[in-house]
């Protein structure tokens, strides 16, 4: 094979390559290595210094693929090692709301098996834990439901020498219309 | 517009307010919250593009979210085909409130419905106008009489908790468990729209239910369904002991005329004691006639309203526009002034009631 040749071969091999690469059709969305969104929930409706979301938003690809997914990170600050939560509400109730709550000691398993480091998504139903009166409370969703993938409940030290509670998880978005649209990625 | 959804689950919007909630505990374990527990609100705006309308307008329908799936074949009335506990929950509207039973009946719906729907359990969930604008009527069944107890109280946890707190008050409340049900042989389909009668009985003092109780209401049920448009009759009694007994009895038909109608053929059987001491009741507590708001069945899969700010729930739902509700409610306020009036006057005579 002539260097003229392989030259050619390079630049044929180039070009297949980056066909293939633009008629990708079908990938999975992956978090990006780092969540460069942010709420400040100090800003939330009672003053709190130290508790942050990180987040991003990773649109269907392609648009029409239904597998989407919001990445989320909660931080936080010297909470002495407790469970963390956000909820999605209607209304402001906690009653009636959506949570993904991290639990460093998790004893709500039907089998009665204690875990740690749990991140599950629960259902708001009351104010009372787990199920109590007939289902009401803050108790598991389905098993079908619990759909959080990347999930981890770290309890980490600062530089500072300050605990920080780290709660990950990605969660499915099942639509996203807007994809081909997006400016995030 | 709807960015970030999972089926069945509270919507994350791409524009518009996202309400999210915060908490911190008191220890590893699932309790208490600190006191730093927060809400805070999220537009996702800056991040993604805003879409154009047509493609929100353009989701297929069978990719909308639906936030409630069948759970049983057959809509269970009762017994002898299956076990119901039924909660009534009759509500009076503050008149200074600035709520009325549209109102009412739309925060219901938005805020408890997807709960109390989806838990295991559940048999049904039915709002209704009551004939009365200024008082709402809603029931619950389930399998079981502590999940019934259950959604009894988180009702009103949802009241005490939420924005209709001090918009309404308990007017007359119940906890049944269900005697006897009739209705077609395999109800599948809501009756959103449909007739409710509902009436609350309080029997004298140390009534003893009759053994022949089931075939006496069995006989009643015969003659209910030969009108045309009937759809169930259920009997149930208090499941909380108390006493003197109450019994909670209700109907449905596809039409008020159907609801009349049959109160015209039983109310003189009743007079004439056809029915024996089943119908010999010392008080009316409480009754309610009219058109069902919403009606959410285990057997019937029915996509809840997605609570979005600004959404009219009701062209969604098909619910009577307001101008509509205030001219059935006149009308069937008058007819509940004249059902009133026999019922007293039947009282008087021997205190006994057809139904």
């Amino acid at each position: 094979m002539t260097k003229l040749d392989k030259t050619t071969m390079k630049l044929i091999l180039s070009l297949i390559a980056s066909c293939i690469a633009a008629n990708v059709v079908a990938t999975t969305p992956i978090c990006p290595p780092s969540l460069t969104n942010s709420i400040n929930i100090s800003n939330g409706t009672n003053h709190y210094e130290g508790a942050i979301l990180n987040y991003a938003v990773v649109p269907s690809s392609p648009s029409d693929a239904n597998n989407g997914i919001l990445c989320g990170r909660l931080e936080v600050l010297n909470n002495d090692g407790s469970w963390v939560a956000i909820g999605m509400s209607r209304n402001y109730n906690m009653f009636g709301s959506e949570a993904i709550i991290g639990l460093p000691i998790d004893t709500l398993s039907a089998d009665g098996a204690t875990k740690q480091n749990t991140v599950m998504k629960y259902k708001l139903g009351g104010y009372t834990v787990g199920y109590e009166v007939g289902g009401w409370g803050v108790y598991y969703m389905a098993e079908e439901k619990q759909t959080l993938t990347n999930t981890s409940l770290v309890l980490e030290e600062t530089e500072n020498g300050d605990e920080l509670m780290i709660m990950s998880f990605t969660k499915v978005s099942k639509r996203c219309f807007v994809c081909q649209k997006s400016k995030i990625q | 517009m709807k960015l970030l959804i999972e089926d069945d689950e509270i919507i994350i919007k791409e524009n518009g307010t996202n309400v999210f909630l915060f908490a911190s505990g008191t220890s590893p374990e699932l309790g208490p919250h600190a006191d730093y527990g927060t809400s805070f609100t999220k537009d996702f705006i800056d991040e993604v593009e805003k879409v154009i309308e047509e493609e929100d307008t353009n989701i297929p329908t069978d990719q909308q979210p639906t936030i409630f799936e069948p759970t049983c074949d057959c809509q269970p009335l009762g017994p002898p085909d299956a076990e119901s506990f039924v909660v009534t929950r009759l509500w009076d509207i503050s008149p200074s409130s600035g709520f009325n039973d549209q109102d009412v009946i739309d925060e219901f719906n938005k805020g408890f419905a997807p709960i109390v729907t989806a838990l295991p359990g559940f048999q049904r969930y039915t709002a209704s106008y009551t004939g009365n604008a200024s008082t709402v009527f809603f029931m619950n069944a389930f399998d079981t009489q502590e999940l019934a107890h259950a959604a009894q109280e988180a009702a009103k946890d949802f009241v005490a908790n939420g924005v209709l707190k001090n918009v309404i008050t308990p007017n007359t409340f119940t906890e049944d468990e269900v005697i006897i049900g009739f209705g077609d042989e395999c109800i599948t389909e809501s009756s959103k729209g449909h007739y409710l009668s509902t009436r609350v009985f309080e029997h004298e003092e140390g009534y003893v239910r009759p053994d022949n109780e089931i075939e006496i209401f069995t006989d009643i049920a015969d003659i209910v369904r030969t009108v045309e448009g009937n759809i169930m009759y259920a009997v149930s009694t208090t499941s909380l002991g108390e006493s003197p007994q109450t019994d909670f009895r209700w109907d449905i038909y596809e039409t008020r005329e159907g609801s009349d109608k049959i109160s015209s053929i039983m109310t003189p059987l009743a007079a004439n004691g056809t029915f024996g001491d089943i119908n010999a009741l010392k008080k009316l507590v409480a009754v309610t006639e009219g058109e069902i708001a919403f009606d959410y069945l285990c057997a019937s899969p029915a996509n809840l309203p997605v609570a979005e700010s600004g959404e009219d729930v009701r062209v969604n739902e098909k619910l009577p526009l307001p101008e509509e509700v205030t001219t059935s409610n006149v009308a069937s306020s008058l007819n509940v002034h004249i059902i009133y009036s026999v019922l007293i006057c039947i009282t008087l005579v021997g205190g006994v009631y057809w139904r």
